[in-house]
């Protein structure tokens, strides 16, 4: 058995060890990929020094696109170089090469960055400071900690990505807000300063947090996890259950907190410019382009020192000291093996005695709590907001990435690494973007982690951990081999205890025995509590399984009474059509039902729900085909959707305003072939990855895109107001709309005035749905959707019956996304402008998530029903919210009646727990409100757990392909 | 048609090494077309690496396959299957979530071709689905399945898995097939009769077959042509089933005294 399992681990790090002569050879690959890469660079090189090469001779582009390509060109050209030497590298210098990687990375961004500027005659000054930077670095590598080790912890035990680990720390965060305005010690932060630190505050909020954070983390395990593995759930399933609790966690908190920013303070006196180390420091100036004079690099001399804040350093230390916790006792303790042993394999922990759901509990009380405990220290430094966790989340999921998943060593060394790269590229930024016109580049900081995740999935899928364990084995294996194993004394606690009693310290060992008890109480007390709480989930599941068997048996009496016998299974075809019916029917009344003010208004607002509907149908249509049919977790849609939308955007923006002055339809088709290709490439890196690093990929790529509509100018045209967004960009059929039909459908609608534009809107959003849906069903019923749909099973099989997984994942991409910028094309015509913001994952992949999970995977027609049903929740939420106005609103009373209702819950019922100045400080205005646009979004998260509870099909299951014996097929 | 004795797999010095463990170690074989040959040997011996090498699960460390006359060194399974082989594996690993017709119909051959824009223009592309069709529909009923066709593969017994497993195989119409232990939990007389379907197969249609069983009376007696020994990732012996039965090195490490008898 040992040698099988040896065997199984050793496996996966499969070297190839090639001929050597075979490699010198004329033609072999390795010297024809030589080739390609050099003469990429090289064309890269003559573009950007002397205007000449590919890009420049296509004369296809202009000034800064035309830059930005060849700096892209030249990027790839290293990229490739050294994967090619990473795919040739053996042994040790394999190992050193892939640690090396971020450095190297670097190096090649430097060189690009001093061949364009050298190409453009200018010259860009870099300061380092070095303190700075370390410091820097180190306070970077605990944030992304504070997050990441609980994200490793329920990795390598649980087995998941856990998508609400950042929430857990803003509980902690808050934990700390709520104790430094409670009665005790709110004196601490209104004092005025008197040059003493005090600690009391910080240490008993971060102890409060840890509890308060493990708390709420081992509730959710046993409300919404525990019930997952209970229905044999897939990870892929558990990892977007925690999406969905990461929803409602955040949703609460703005409920509570709302969205503004708080600091934590201890003690007055920690906020003091004095309140820091001083740490001497030296800068170094590095000169990149066109240098006239001067050296590369040169010392500013007489540099003030950096001080680094006491309370940046409580964190880093306070990270230190739960990661020495954690690691001790993963290593040291009998949980920390029973953890691990869990982690390997679930099954024969199970079965050797182990309570398997007592140690994913206590993990998710750890995971939790350490988080928790970071928040607490983190509020002190950075403002703290509900927003900050996804901020924090995904950088944290690159580094847990670079230090392969699951790996304790690895989650440090790339903490540290992505870490001291933030810090580093701050300055970067500022020096090559000063240069570049681009006073806001730094902006990209928060990026620089991302996009070297994805450029480290290029070159290492498997990241830096899994380097440095190869290694680690070799070592030990041939230490093994040497016959030097050594045995050293470990004294475990239970081996303590048991010789306590030998010692003549019974007393002690009452104690031990005392605590257990106390504890193994206190575990049943919190079993109860949540066993009877988990009965609310599977209620509400209940409730919609009822209400889906109540609609199919109204259908069956009907067709009963109207002597039809259809058996109404939702998984055959026929069924499937009947339900869908039903439920648009329904969902078509609802609409028609919602309450409105005028005849006009209310077209518009039935034209903005079907174009939000073509919109929404259409996005999920795409997460449809990359996750329901191929099984790829895309949690990213909102990238194609924003290529699509900036695209068309930029193109039909007027020339005078940083625009081309294209027309709509060309600049959509152009719009829908960018995204198509953007698609086909992201298969490359990630078509061989786990899902899990597929899904964090995607949603960073989002990100990527949202923080460079921030800060890229290229990215902006028909500046409005501000100087960031994409507006004043043409319509689709804009002035034949207005030329005519307009008043023609108003009066066809007895409309006053002629028909608004969004009604012509509605029109393009439904005909492209239904179209696109005709397609892509025809697509689905052919051999191709079969083939897709055996990827998503077993793509291992699949490849092995003949088919290119790589090409078929990536025609899927290419598809799943033409059709996401179709929906993003439509959005910016709904919108009229695009802004960052529009690309927040919370407002967008979100609630297309949603759309996906509620309306059925794999079955168009359930996404339709999907989409409808969130785009109606999104309504009458808005409907809500303006009926707050006046009494004469409709909703009034639902609204005032919640309101009072959350009030009580705040003042009676939360008082209890936390202090009136807790109140004050969020709701200044005295009045207590409950934010709707954020109860819709706990229960949109609500419902996106509930469903895979309960009804993990959703409304509309997918429905198998039986294709029936043929009769006579010849004559 | 007599089969000729053209190599289907010619394995040459394969070495396949985990990082200082070797799992096969410089082995060499065999198997020409429209033969059968067993390939057995104790748990662990490196009978399922060896396939994983050839079927281009695993890169080699060194040596070389040769797959109908073409050299597999660096090829994707999906190019090697294209070459003619197909594989099952020990652990069934059907397509659960998808009807067991459509399992069939996903590794048939000449699919014109599967991408997107074929799809759109020829969605069904009519008679070559309906040949497929009946194709999958002929193969479950050699194999005593028809009645199955339309249940999710989730739903199959073990058995029936199998049985689904070798019919999606045969789908692709290999020239050469390497089946995983493809009789293991099928019961006794259904078992003997997929074995004397397979063995007619490769006679009638001139396949190759590559097995590994650990059901020694189907290896010993129901005419597999030729068998090889495996031991500590080395062959131990190679020869007829009468040849093997006499060896008392294989009797010793492998089949027990009771195969003689």
């Amino acid at each position: 058995m040992p040698l099988v399992l040896e065997r199984i681990s050793v496996e996966k790090k499969g070297n190839v060890v090639q001929d050597l002569p075979k490699r010198l050879t004329l033609n072999n690959p390795i010297l024809h990929k030589l080739l390609i890469c050099l003469l990429v660079i090289v064309d890269a090189y003559l573009g950007l020094i002397y205007g000449v090469g590919i890009i420049r001779w296509s004369n296809l582009f202009r000034n800064d696109i035309a830059l930005l390509l060849l700096a892209g060109e030249m990027f790839i050209g290293g990229m490739l170089f050294l994967r090619l030497i990473l795919s040739q590298a053996q042994g040790i210098i394999r190992t050193v090469a892939l640690v090396m990687i971020p450095l190297l990375v670097i190096v090649i961004g430097l060189i690009i960055v001093e061949v364009l500027l050298t190409g453009l005659g200018r010259v860009a000054t870099i300061n380092l400071n070095l303190s700075a930077i370390g410091l820097s670095g180190l306070y970077w590598a605990a944030v992304y900690l504070t997050i990441g080790i609980g994200l490793t912890l329920t990795y390598k035990v649980q087995g998941f990505a856990n998508f609400a680990q950042a929430e857990m720390m803003l509980i902690g965060s808050y934990v700390a807000l709520i104790m430094m305005w409670s009665d005790k010690f709110s004196f601490l932060s209104e004092a005025p300063t008197d040059g003493v630190l005090n600690w009391e505050l910080l240490l008993w909020s971060s102890i409060f947090a840890f509890v308060i954070a493990g708390l709420a983390g081992y509730l959710i395990d046993r409300l919404v996890y525990r019930k997952l593995r209970n229905r044999n759930a897939t990870f892929q399933v558990m990892m977007i259950a925690s999406l969905g609790v990461s929803m409602v966690v955040r949703a609460l908190l703005f409920v509570r907190f709302s969205a503004n920013n708080f600091r934590f303070v201890p003690d007055k006196d920690w906020r003091l410019t004095t309140s820091v180390i001083e740490t001497p420091t030296q800068t170094l100036q590095i000169h990149l382009g066109d240098r006239l004079s001067g050296g590369f690099i040169e010392t500013v001399q007489n540099v003030a020192p950096f001080g680094f804040s006491f309370s940046k350093v409580t964190l880093v230390v306070g990270v230190i000291a739960c990661l020495v916790f954690v690691l001790g006792i993963l290593y040291k303790t009998r949980l920390g093996r029973q953890m691990r042993a869990v982690g390997d394999n679930p099954g024969l922990a199970a079965s050797s005695g182990i309570n398997l759901e007592g140690i994913y509990g206590k993990t998710s009380f750890l995971s939790a709590g350490t988080a928790g405990l970071g928040g607490a220290f983190l509020a002190a430094i950075l403002p703290i907001n509900p927003m900050l966790g996804l901020a924090l989340l995904l950088p944290a999921f690159a580094v847990i990435v670079l230090g392969t998943i699951g790996s304790i060593a690895g989650v440090i060394f790339g903490a540290l690494i992505v870490g001291l790269l933030r810090a580093l590229s701050e300055p970067l930024l500022i020096g090559v973007g000063n240069s570049l016109d681009r006073p806001t580049a730094s902006g990209f900081a928060e990026v620089v982690p991302f996009v070297f995740l994805v450029g480290l999935l290029l070159l290492a899928p498997r990241g830096i951990g899994a380097a440095l364990q190869e290694w680690n084995i070799k070592r030990i294996r041939k230490r093994v081999t040497a016959g030097r194993t050594k045995y050293l004394f470990r004294p475990s606690i239970p081996s303590l205890r048991n010789n306590l009693d030998r010692l003549g310290l019974v007393q002690i060992q009452y104690v031990f025995t005392y605590v257990s008890k106390v504890r193994t109480v206190i575990w049943f007390l919190l079993d109860r509590i949540t066993y009877s709480l988990s009965w609310i989930p599977t209620g509400v599941g209940f409730s919609l399984q009822f209400a889906r068997t109540g609609i199919q048996a109204g259908i069956r009496f009907v067709f009963r009474i109207s002597r039809f016998k259809w058996n109404i299974d939702p998984e055959t075809q026929k069924g499937s059509w009947i339900l869908f019916i039903v439920l648009m029917v329904i969902l078509i009344c609802i609409v028609w039902l919602l309450p409105s003010v005028t005849a006009l208004t209310k077209t518009m607002q039935i034209a903005r729900i079907a174009t939000l509907l073509g919109i929404f149908g259409l996005a999920s249509f795409a997460l449809n085909l990359h996750t329901g049919i191929t099984g790829m977790t895309n949690f990213g849609v909102i990238f194609f959707i924003g290529i699509g939308a900036v695209t068309v955007g930029i193109l039909c923006a007027p020339i005078a305003t940083n625009g081309y002055g294209w027309s709509p339809l060309a600049a959509t088709l152009v719009a829908v072939t960018v995204s198509a290709i953007a698609g086909w490439l992201l298969a490359y890196p990630t078509a061989r990855l786990r899902m899990d690093y597929f899904a964090i990929v995607t949603i960073s790529l989002g990100e990527m895109l949202r923080i460079s509509l921030q800060a890229e100018p290229l990215l902006r045209a028909g500046t409005v107001t501000s100087a960031i967004g994409i507006s004043q960009y043409s319509m689709p059929l804009e002035k034949w709309w207005s030329s005519g039909p307009s008043s023609y459908v108003g009066n066809l609608l007895g409309l006053p005035v002629p028909a608004p534009y969004v009604v012509l809107l509605a029109g393009i959003a439904i005909t492209s749905l239904v179209g696109v849906w005709l397609l892509l069903d025809t697509v689905l019923s052919s051999p191709w959707g079969r083939i897709l749909r055996s990827i998503r099973e077993d793509e291992v099989v699949s490849q092995h019956h003949g088919h290119n997984i790589l090409i078929q994942k990536a025609a899927s991409l290419a598809l799943g996304a033409a059709i996401a910028a179709l929906a993003g094309a439509l959005w910016a015509w709904l919108n009229t402008n695009i802004w960052p913001d529009f690309m927040n994952p919370v407002r967008t992949t979100f609630l297309i998530w949603a759309a996906y999970i509620v309306g059925g995977r794999g079955n168009n027609k359930g996404m339709i029903v999907g989409a409808f049903v969130i785009v109606i929740v999104e309504f009458l939420f808005n409907i809500l919210v303006a009926s707050r106005g006046a009494t004469s609103m409709p909703l009034h009373g639902v609204t005032n009646y919640a309101d009072s209702i959350f009030s009580w819950l705040m003042v009676n019922v939360g008082g209890l727990i936390w202090s009136s100045k807790s109140l004050t400080e969020i709701f200044p205005r005295g009045e207590i409100l409950l934010s709707l646009p954020h109860v819709k979004l706990a229960l949109v998260g609500l419902v996106i757990i509930i469903a895979l509870i309960a009804a993990s099909k959703g409304l509309l299951p997918e429905v198998p392909s039986r294709p029936n014996r043929i009769k006579k097929t010849e004559k | 048609m007599k089969p000729m004795r053209v190599n289907a797999l010619k394995v040459t010095n394969l070495v396949k090494d985990f990082g200082g463990l070797t799992a096969v170690d410089n082995i060499s074989f065999e198997v020409p077309l429209g033969s059968m040959v067993g390939l057995i040997g104790p748990n662990g011996c490196g009978k399922s690496t060896t396939f994983n090498c050839i079927s281009g699960m695993l890169n080699v460390t060194s040596g070389e396959i040769e797959v109908l006359g073409h050299t597999t060194t660096g090829k994707r399974p999906d190019e090697i299957q294209k070459l003619g082989l197909t594989r099952t594996f020990q652990h069934t690993r059907l397509w659960r979530d998808m009807t067991v017709i459509e399992n069939l119909l996903v590794p048939a051959r000449n699919q014109f071709h599967p991408n997107v824009l074929w799809s759109l223009l020829k969605p069904k592309s009519r008679p070559a689905e309906s040949r497929r069709v009946k194709q999958a529909y002929d193969i479950l009923d050699l194999l005593e399945v028809g009645h199955i066709a339309h249940n999710l593969a989730s739903e199959l017994s073990g058995g029936q898995s199998k049985l689904v497993d070798i019919g999606r195989a045969l789908m692709s119409e290999p020239k050469f097939l390497l089946l995983d232990e493809p009789v293991a939990g099928v019961a006794g007389p259904l078992a003997e009769k997929i074995f004397n379907n397979l063995k007619s197969l490769s006679r009638d249609k001139g396949i190759g077959m590559l097995i590994i069983e650990h059901n020694m009376e189907f290896i010993l007696r129901r005419g597999v042509d030729h068998i090889i020994v495996m031991d500590n990732g080395a062959v131990l012996a190679e020869g007829t089933p009468d040849q093997i039965r006499e060896r008392d090195d294989v009797v010793e490490a492998y089949l027990g005294t009771g195969a003689r008898t």
